[in-house]
Order: C-alpha cells, then sequence, then structure tokens
C-alpha cells in the first residue's frame, strides 16, 4: 500500500473489488474447447497417488453488509486447491479464506475430511496458511518444495484436481515477470503466463508447478486474453519464512509514493539531468518508515540498497531483469531491516537509512478493505453511526466511485491530506432507523459527525463518552453537512431503542469490537 | 424537425432523478367536442425555425455543430414573440411562419432568460404584422380545469391541438439551465418534440407557455407550461431594458419537524419555523442570517415547519415570495435567534456560484491552451462534455455551492487535456487534475493561467491536485512548440477568457485572501 509503481502512480485503492469482480466472473466462464486445440497445451494425466501434495479446500463464506452493519450475507461455500507445503501446513490464497465461517479439507487420495484453523493470513500478497485440525491429517504426504527459478519462456504447469483425485497439469508459458495488482490493490511480483487453460472445477485457486516444485499459485484467470497471473515464488518464499517463526509481521512498507522522472523539463528542473534516473518522492505516508527517517517529498531516491532506479524505479533484480523497486523493498527485506536509500534533495546527494516497518490497513483514516471482522457501528436515537471505510464505499457496486456519496468517496481518495487533523476515523450518520421519535430526521443520511455535546468525535468510540454530558436534557450533534445541528431528546433514547428491537429485530445496538 | 439539442442527458451531474425533454407534442388521445380556436388566435401562434450552433467543451476552440430545430412562440404585443429560451438559445438564425403564408419572416432575439426558459423574439419585416392580434393572458388555472395547448409538434406546417386536465401546480426544475427551480404547471396533454414556447389556452387567454414534459417509464402524459406568474416576472424584469435574472435569498433550511429539535431550540410544537441549515457566504442572507437561526415569517406569510406558505389561496414554498422580487428589491424575515425573535431584511441577489453547474447559453467555453496543455474550468458544459468518473472532479463540481469552495478557488480550473506533442510526452497521467499552483502563485481562476504563462521565467512550474509530482514545461520549448501544435491540431484560438461567472467585486474583494 504505501509504495506505488512508478508507471502506475495514482495507486488508490479504489479499484479493488472491480479488479475482483472481474476475476471472479472470468473464473465462472469455461473456456470454449476448439481453442484448446489450436494452442495445444499439452495435457497430461497423473494417475492418483496417495502422496500428491494437493488439499482440497472448502469453506463456507459468510461477509457482512457494510450498509446494514447488524448484518451478515448470505453465506456461500466455494472449494480450492491448496498445496501442502514444509510444516507440513496448507498453503492456499487468502481471498479465497476471506471472511470464512468454517473450512474444511479433504485428502484427493482418500477424501478424508478434517477441519482446519488459519495459521498466518495475509490480505496484502494474497496468501495464507492452514493447520488441519486432525494431527495427523497430513501424515503420508510429501510436501511440496518452493522454487523462485522461473525465468520468462519458461514452462510452468497449472495443476487442476479432478473429483477423482486426478492431477491435470496444464501448462503456459511465462511471457512476463512483472508486479501486478494483487486483489487487495497492492502490488507485488507476478508471473504471467499465456495459457489457453481449460478451466474446470470451479476451483478458486490451484498449484503452479515447474519442475515438481511450487512456483506459485493461480490469482487470475482471463479467459479472453488467455492469460494466468500467478503469485510469483519470491513472495511466498517471503511470506512462508516470516510466518513460521510464529511472529507474522507482515511485508515491509517504506511508506512513499513515488512518480517517475523521464520527462526531460522536469530532470532538468530539478537538477538530476545529468545523472542517470532516480524517482520522486509524491508523498510520504504520516508515520511511515520514511517520514521516520526524514525523507520528503519532493526529493529523488537514486538508489536503495546498492541499487540504482532507473527513471521509473525499476532497478536490475539478477533473474527477472528490470523490476519495481517496490519488490526490493517489500520481498527482499523484512519488517524492522534497515535499509540504505541514497537521496537527492536540492543538489546534494546523501544517504539515509530506512528501518521498514507496516502499517495495517485499519490504521489508515479510512481503512481500505476490512476483512474478516464485523463493522463497527453505534446506534443513537435510531441514528446509525460508522466509521468509514472502502468496503462501505464498495457496497454500492461496480459503479461504486459514481453512484457513492461523493464527499465520502473523496475521503477515501485524499485521506492523506486530512492526516493531521486529529482525526483517528471518519464517523458519519449513514442512515436513520425510523421510529415514533425520529420524524423530521428520518431522510439524513451520509452526515459526517463533527462533535456531540461540544465534545469531538474522532473515532467511534468518542461517541459514549460525549453522551455523558447533555445540556438541559438534549443531546447536541453537530455535523459538517447540513442541517449541520440536530438535537435528540436524552428521555427518548430509551423508547426509541425498545422501538427499534421490537420493530426492526436487530440483534444489538453497537458494535464497538476490534476493526 | 425536432429540437434535438437539448436531450443529451445531462442531467445526469445533477442527479435531479428526473429527465425532462423539451418536446412537446401530440396526444393520443382523441379531442373530444370543443369550441374551435378563434381564427385570431390561431393566426398569432407561429412556428419558430431556428439555425444554432452549440460550442464545443471537448475542443473548445472549435465553432461547434451547426443543427436545426423548431419549436412555437406566439404575438404578444406588435411584433414581438413570446417563446422558449431553449428554442431560441445559441441561435445563429431564426425565422418564423405563420399558418397558410408560405412567407419566412427572419427574427432576432430581443431578450433572453435562461434562468426561467422564456425570450422574446423580434421580427424584422414590418409586413408580419398583418393579421396579426396579440394573445392576452390569464390567470393561474385551478387543478382539474381543461387547458388547450396549440402548436407545431414534430415540425408539421399545420397548426396542432391538444387538450388536457390541470393536474399539479408545484416548484419544478427547469431543465434549460437544469439548475433553476420555479412554478410550473403539470397537465396531462402528451408529449413530442415541436410545440415548445407554444400558447396553453383557457378561455381563449393564455394561461401559460408549454415548455418541457417528464421522460421516464415511471409516468405518462407528464407535460409542464411556465404558469403566468413566471412570465409576467419576465415581462416586468424587462421594462428597464435589460433581463436581470432572479434573486434569491442565499440561504438552505431544514425543516423543524422533530419534536426533540423544536423543544430543544425552544419552540413550541405548532406548526411554524424552519431551520436556516446554510448560509451561501455569497448570498444575500450572508451577514445577516446564520445557521442554526429559525425562519418564523417571510413578508408577513408565516412559514409552516415544512418551508411552506399560504398564498394566493395556495399553500406554496417560501420561495414563491422571493421568486416575485426583482434585483435589490429587499424582504422582510421575522426570525428567532437564540430564543429571541427579531426582525430582519434582506436584499436580495443572484447566488452567482450556483451557475457553475447551470447549463449556459449563447456564452463560449473558456479555455487556455499551453504548449498543448487544454485548462478549463469546471462547468456544467464541460462536465457534459465528458464522462469522467475521477473523484477530484466529481467533488468540486457537485459540492462547489455546497462545501463553499468558490470561496477558494471561484473557478476550479482542470488541466482537461494534452494535445500529444514531444513538449508534453511525459504528462498523460496529469489529464483530469485540478490545477492548484503555477510558479507558487495560486491560480484561482482562468485568467491567473494565463497570467502566470505570460511571466517571462525558464520554467513554469504547475502544481496538481493530488499529483504531487509537478508539471515543469520550459518556456524556450513552449515558444518552438506553440506554431508547430496549432498547426497540427488546426487550432483556431488559444484562450477564450470572457463569460466567466465570477463577478469582479467578488475577485476585488477576495483578492487579499491568497
Amino acid at each position: 500500500m504505501t509504495l506505488a509503481l512508478p508507471q502506475k502512480q495514482h495507486l488508490k485503492f479504489s479499484h479493488i473489488s472491480a479488479r475482483f469482480i472481474t476475476v471472479i466472473i472470468l473464473w465462472c466462464l469455461l473456456f470454449p474447447s476448439c481453442h484448446v486445440a489450436q494452442i495445444g497445451p499439452s495435457e497430461k494425466k497423473i494417475n492418483v497417488q496417495p502422496n500428491q501434495p494437493v488439499i482440497r479446500i472448502k469453506i463456507t463464506r459468510q461477509g457482512y453488509n457494510f450498509h446494514r452493519p447488524w448484518q451478515r450475507r448470505a453465506s456461500s461455500t466455494h472449494t480450492a486447491i491448496g498445496v501442502v507445503i514444509e510444516g507440513p501446513r496448507v498453503l492456499v490464497t487468502s481471498r479465497f479464506l476471506a471472511d470464512n465461517r468454517y473450512i474444511e479439507l479433504e485428502r484427493v487420495d482418500n477424501r478424508k475430511k478434517s477441519g482446519a484453523k488459519i495459521e498466518v493470513i495475509d490480505y496484502e500478497t494474497n496468501l495464507a496458511v492452514l493447520q488441519p485440525i486432525h494431527p495427523r491429517f497430513l501424515e503420508n504426504i510429501q510436501p511440496l518444495k518452493l522454487t523462485t527459478d522461473a525465468f520468462q519462456g519458461d514452462q510452468l504447469a497449472v495443476w487442476q484436481v479432478n473429483p477423482n483425485g486426478g492431477v491435470t497439469p496444464a501448462l503456459g508459458t511465462i511471457t512476463s515477470i512483472e508486479l501486478t495488482r494483487y486483489p487487495f490493490s497492492d502490488y507485488f511480483l507476478t508471473y504471467r503466463l499465456n495459457s489457453s487453460l481449460q478451466y474446470r472445477f470451479n476451483n478458486f485457486t490451484l498449484p503452479v508447478v515447474k519442475n515438481d516444485k511450487l512456483a506459485g499459485l493461480l490469482m487470475r484467470y482471463d479467459s479472453k486474453a488467455q492469460t494466468i497471473d500467478v503469485i510469483a515464488a519470491p513472495v511466498i518464499e517471503n511470506f512462508i519464512k516470516d510466518a513460521v517463526d510464529g511472529n507474522y509481521l507482515g511485508f515491509p512498507m517504506s511508506g512513499i509514493k513515488i512518480a517517475p522522472t523521464e520527462d526531460p523539463q522536469l530532470r532538468r528542473y530539478v537538477g538530476i539531468a545529468g545523472k542517470p534516473g532516480g524517482v520522486y518522492v509524491e508523498k510520504v505516508i504520516k508515520n511511515s518508515a520514511a517520514e521516520r527517517a526524514g525523507i520528503r517529498k519532493g526529493d529523488i531516491i537514486m538508489e536503495i540498497a546498492g541499487f540504482g532506479l532507473d527513471s521509473r524505479g525499476n532497478y536490475d533484480h539478477p533473474i527477472y531483469g528490470k523490476v519495481s523497486l517496490s519488490h526490493l523493498i517489500r520481498c527482499e527485506y523484512y519488517v524492522g531491516n534497515s535499509i540504505t536509500f541514497r537521496i537527492f534533495r536540492t543538489g546534494k546527494e546523501f544517504t539515509v537509512d530506512v528501518i521498514l516497518d507496516h502499517i495495517q490497513p485499519e490504521d489508515y483514516l479510512v481503512p481500505p478493505y476490512i476483512v474478516d471482522k464485523a463493522p463497527r457501528y453505534y446506534i443513537l436515537g435510531g441514528l446509525v453511526f460508522q466509521e468509514l471505510s472502502g468496503t462501505y464505499l464498495r457496497e454500492y457496486g461496480k459503479e461504486w466511485s459514481a453512484k457513492a456519496p461523493v464527499h465520502l468517496a473523496y475521503y477515501l481518495a485524499n485521506q492523506d491530506n486530512f492526516a493531521y487533523d486529529g482525526r483517528e476515523k471518519i464517523v458519519f450518520l449513514s442512515r436513520v432507523l425510523p421510529t415514533s421519535y425520529t420524524i423530521g430526521y428520518n431522510e439524513l443520511s451520509h452526515l459526517v459527525i463533527k462533535r456531540i455535546n461540544n465534545k469531538d468525535i474522532f473515532k467511534l468510540d468518542d461517541i459514549p463518552p460525549a453522551l455523558e454530558n447533555p445540556k438541559n436534557g438534549f443531546h447536541k450533534l453537530e455535523f459538517e453537512q447540513r442541517p449541520k445541528v440536530i438535537y435528540i431528546d436524552t428521555l427518548e433514547i430509551p423508547k426509541i431503542n425498545k422501538q427499534i428491537r421490537e420493530r426492526y429485530n436487530l440483534p444489538a445496538l453497537k458494535n464497538m469490537g476490534p476493526r | 424537425m425536432s429540437v434535438p439539442l437539448k436531450s443529451n442527458g445531462v442531467v445526469l451531474y445533477l442527479k435531479l432523478g428526473l429527465i425532462f425533454l423539451f418536446l412537446f407534442t401530440l396526444n393520443a388521445k382523441t379531442l373530444q367536442a370543443a369550441k374551435p380556436i378563434p381564427t385570431r388566435i390561431r393566426n398569432s401562434v407561429v412556428k419558430i425555425r431556428v439555425i444554432s450552433q452549440a460550442p464545443d467543451y471537448a475542443e473548445p476552440w472549435n465553432p461547434g455543430p451547426i443543427t436545426q430545430g423548431s419549436g412555437t412562440g406566439f404575438v404578444i404585443s406588435g411584433k414581438q414573440i413570446l417563446t422558449n429560451a431553449h428554442i431560441s438559445s445559441n441561435a445563429r438564425f431564426i425565422a418564423v411562419e405563420k399558418e397558410g403564408d408560405s412567407r419566412q419572416y427572419e427574427a432576432r432575439i430581443k431578450f433572453i432568460g435562461h434562468d426561467c426558459d422564456l425570450a422574446i423574439l423580434e421580427v424584422l419585416d414590418d409586413s408580419f404584422l398583418n393579421d396579426l392580434t396579440p394573445l392576452s393572458f390569464g390567470n393561474v388555472p385551478s387543478l382539474n380545469s381543461t387547458v388547450t395547448v396549440i402548436g407545431y409538434p414534430i415540425g408539421g406546417k399545420r397548426l396542432s391541438v391538444t387538450r388536457g386536465v390541470v393536474s399539479r401546480i408545484d416548484y419544478q426544475v427547469y431543465s434549460h439551465s437544469s439548475a433553476d427551480s420555479h412554478l410550473a404547471i403539470q397537465i396531462d396533454a402528451a408529449i413530442n418534440p415541436g410545440n415548445s414556447g407554444g400558447p396553453v389556452l383557457q378561455d381563449n387567454v393564455v394561461v401559460g407557455v408549454a415548455f418541457q414534459a417528464y421522460r421516464r417509464n415511471v409516468a405518462q402524459n407528464v407535460g409542464y407550461m411556465i404558469p403566468v406568474t413566471v412570465i409576467e416576472r419576465f415581462l416586468k424584469d424587462l421594462e428597464d431594458g435589460q433581463y436581470d435574472r432572479y434573486v434569491d435569498l442565499g440561504l438552505y433550511s431544514f425543516p423543524l419537524i422533530n419534536g426533540a429539535h423544536r423543544r430543544a431550540i425552544g419552540l413550541k410544537p405548532d406548526d411554524y419555523g424552519v431551520m436556516v441549515s446554510g448560509v451561501l457566504s455569497v448570498g444575500a442572507a450572508a451577514g445577516t442570517l446564520k445557521a442554526g437561526d429559525v425562519l418564523l415569517s417571510i413578508q408577513g406569510f408565516p412559514i409552516d415547519s415544512n418551508g411552506y406558505v399560504e398564498m394566493d389561496g395556495r399553500r406554496i414554498l417560501m420561495a414563491e415570495v422571493v421568486e416575485r422580487k426583482f434585483k435589490g428589491d429587499k424582504v422582510k424575515l421575522k426570525i428567532l435567534r437564540n430564543r429571541k425573535e427579531m426582525e430582519v431584511t434582506v436584499a436580495l441577489k443572484i447566488p452567482w456560484p450556483y451557475l457553475m453547474q447551470a447549463r449556459r447559453h449563447d456564452v463560449e467555453p473558456r479555455f487556455v491552451l499551453v504548449g498543448g496543455l487544454l485548462f478549463q474550468p469546471l462547468s456544467f458544459g464541460f462536465m457534459n462534455s465528458r464522462n469522467t468518473k475521477d473523484i477530484n472532479l466529481l467533488y468540486h463540481y457537485s459540492l462547489f455551492l455546497e462545501n463553499e469552495l468558490y470561496l477558494d478557488k471561484p473557478e476550479i480550473v482542470v488541466l482537461s487535456k494534452i494535445l500529444p506533442d514531444p513538449i508534453n510526452a511525459y504528462l498523460n497521467s496529469f489529464v483530469n487534475s485540478i490545477v492548484l499552483k503555477i510558479n507558487n502563485k495560486k491560480i484561482k481562476t482562468l485568467a491567473d493561467v494565463s497570467t502566470a504563462f505570460k511571466a517571462p521565467v525558464d520554467y513554469y512550474v504547475i502544481q496538481l491536485m493530488s499529483k504531487e509530482r509537478p508539471v515543469v514545461l520550459e518556456r524556450r520549448e513552449i515558444i518552438k512548440a506553440r506554431k508547430r501544435i496549432l498547426r497540427r491540431y488546426n487550432v483556431l484560438k488559444e484562450e477564450h477568457l470572457g463569460d466567466s461567472i465570477v463577478p469582479d467585486d467578488f475577485l476585488q474583494s477576495s483578492a487579499h485572501l491568497n
């Protein structure tokens, strides 16, 4: 999240869902078989052997409806093929596990089943490892080893598993190795295969293998373009190394946004015309590693960890060629590592050491996404208050950026501009649950609350203490938007709450649980 | 022969929830036996043919497409014809035809009111006058009474007559500007192109001008006419020889219906008073009223808790009191502030920032083109010319008035397009960004952009919103590229700084705020 790719510098959290929806739709489409014949990926069947390192995973998912935060969505069940790795543990994509209620593993050889629990999950890299509840469930399975060896032009096998447990590999050629957007909007290394995969059995993810070693997990399949995006082994390797020590810290970040410097007029203006490469620091995120290290907006980063950067922010990776500096920072290092940046500022070059850390999505003013957690809300006299998040806005559907209230969407897109105004979250009145006492207020929605009884509301948790000091029996509520001020009679609140419970059958009038 | 120029879905950005077409047509309903329309009236209803040229907001130096349309009008005195503004806006040539007369009489616009969709045309040829009797005006018709619509729908040569019933009298958005609301009368006569501007008659006097229709699947036979109250105000405004537009209080109000709300601010539970929920800083009420005040009465008319007053025997929005006033007129209000009643007087004026979101006519798009970079201010025409989902543009457009963004930037200047050239080869990702500063000087209007690029400096450094890396243009490169770009893209003009909506006195008074 911290570091946008130079070629896609206006990284916003915004496009996550739209992308992801496309992915799902594409996955659901079967591929016409005639194309297979034309392009001819060789398919060979591997017989069912007891030690195949694949596990069928079935999950039942039940997400939350952020527009009705007290309510769960209808449950749905999905399957995926996970990989048994050292441990043994089962590796799978995290997007698959999002909002799960129940996880079940099934051996493809003897069809035995076991419940499972998540050992570590990382939404940024779309990776997770599971442990079976049944301790000897994975015995006799030879774990698959990881290989980070993969070059452009190599052939990789996508393992599909048929209902009888047979593995059917389909081959695809690596056409590029580059950073692409992962489902939760971060950029990580991706193998892009061209393959006319005949996508079967509706599995959410599949292992991708090279020479009987794990090269990645299938992340996206586009049947029209005949491309498969694969979470690349270096990302998996880094994840597993961090995960196995029992103290998972997440992928490191520096906390900068960069822009390319190819424009010769810009290069002459900032004074780097005679130098090779360098990228422009567009933004330094509040409380980030880069901010602590003293990097400023407008600095030019010439070098990171000894690697020179070109004007688009790429460095020369010994295996993959030109790759974004984001890979260097996020996948070659760990949280807590120190990494040296060579900076050009007003005619002088110097180095700073950045101690990498990790910012959780829930630490942002407007969290770009919320997974696995019930939306927080507080109902005050029929007025529903919530904390703004990207997930709330994406409830408006595919065209959410045009359909969501524009002032709320603006907060998400420009949250850095509000990072220093004292607020920890944007608390807003999302809707009113009409009762006999809310007549005249029933139409109010999407009003950002500023103060209650003259106390600032910087997060949802500020509401209950602010209610301790009503004046003359009324709570005074001040909003950023019109009507700016309304009042609630303290004596009416219990009556309203009673009506809400009786008429709307809400399980609870608040959720102040963890973010 | 319809009036095709106005139907291009512009309502989108205002989220009105209604889509109006400016067109009026035949009803499928058969006419019941009724008295024939007297010949003197038929003769005075004319067909208007207009050749117009709409501005091109995508490439604003272009002259714009030429279109042909037609509508209806009627003689109100001598050679003067009343019709809709939307028939005659952006006109390049206007001709008037009488029924049973094959001649075309050239006409010109004498007055045009884009906020009330009315215009007065004047025929140049005196011979037009023969056999013409001006139509006279009646009153606002009562609900459920029958009215007759006369006009030239779908371009026919002969007059068409339809009848309908007055089904509702209420405020409507006038879609010619899309930003003005006035009283309008809904009738169930039907809908198709061409009778816009035609008279609506009752007992052989004019009770309205047909002007727009509701076009959506949910409702049928919903046509609208401009009532005589609006027509009379237009005619009275013109008496001094110019049209001054509607004036306004410049405030937002919120109904005081909630019992707790009323008790908390010391109001009795009776049914009077609305709360001022916002005051436009450049509006009439600024400095006199403030958010939280309660409006109790306006010009002696008590205001109910929903913002309505009782007037002419009808319950109607309190705005109607203001609607009948003119520039400079004053309005007396009784208010409650901090539980004390007070009387205040407000001198009405035009709340100019609303014009940014209004469809404008008879003006050219404002722009500056430098180094292939096109700079344009946000406006209705601009937003309508492109289908942008950029959140910064949508925010600044739709909340310009509401969040008083005009105080900081009277014009929101956008880098709206790049004509590709070596000088701007790396700048594509900056398109649709809002300009904040050029060479560290704040850009408040388009004129500031033009001025900034005239400064003789080596580098022009442009800072854009949400794009922290500046755009840098070298002066010598701009000079080298200029002719090349103009020739390659056939650019006829490099800037148009006229037709601003920002009043000069506002710019002067805010000059110190930098």
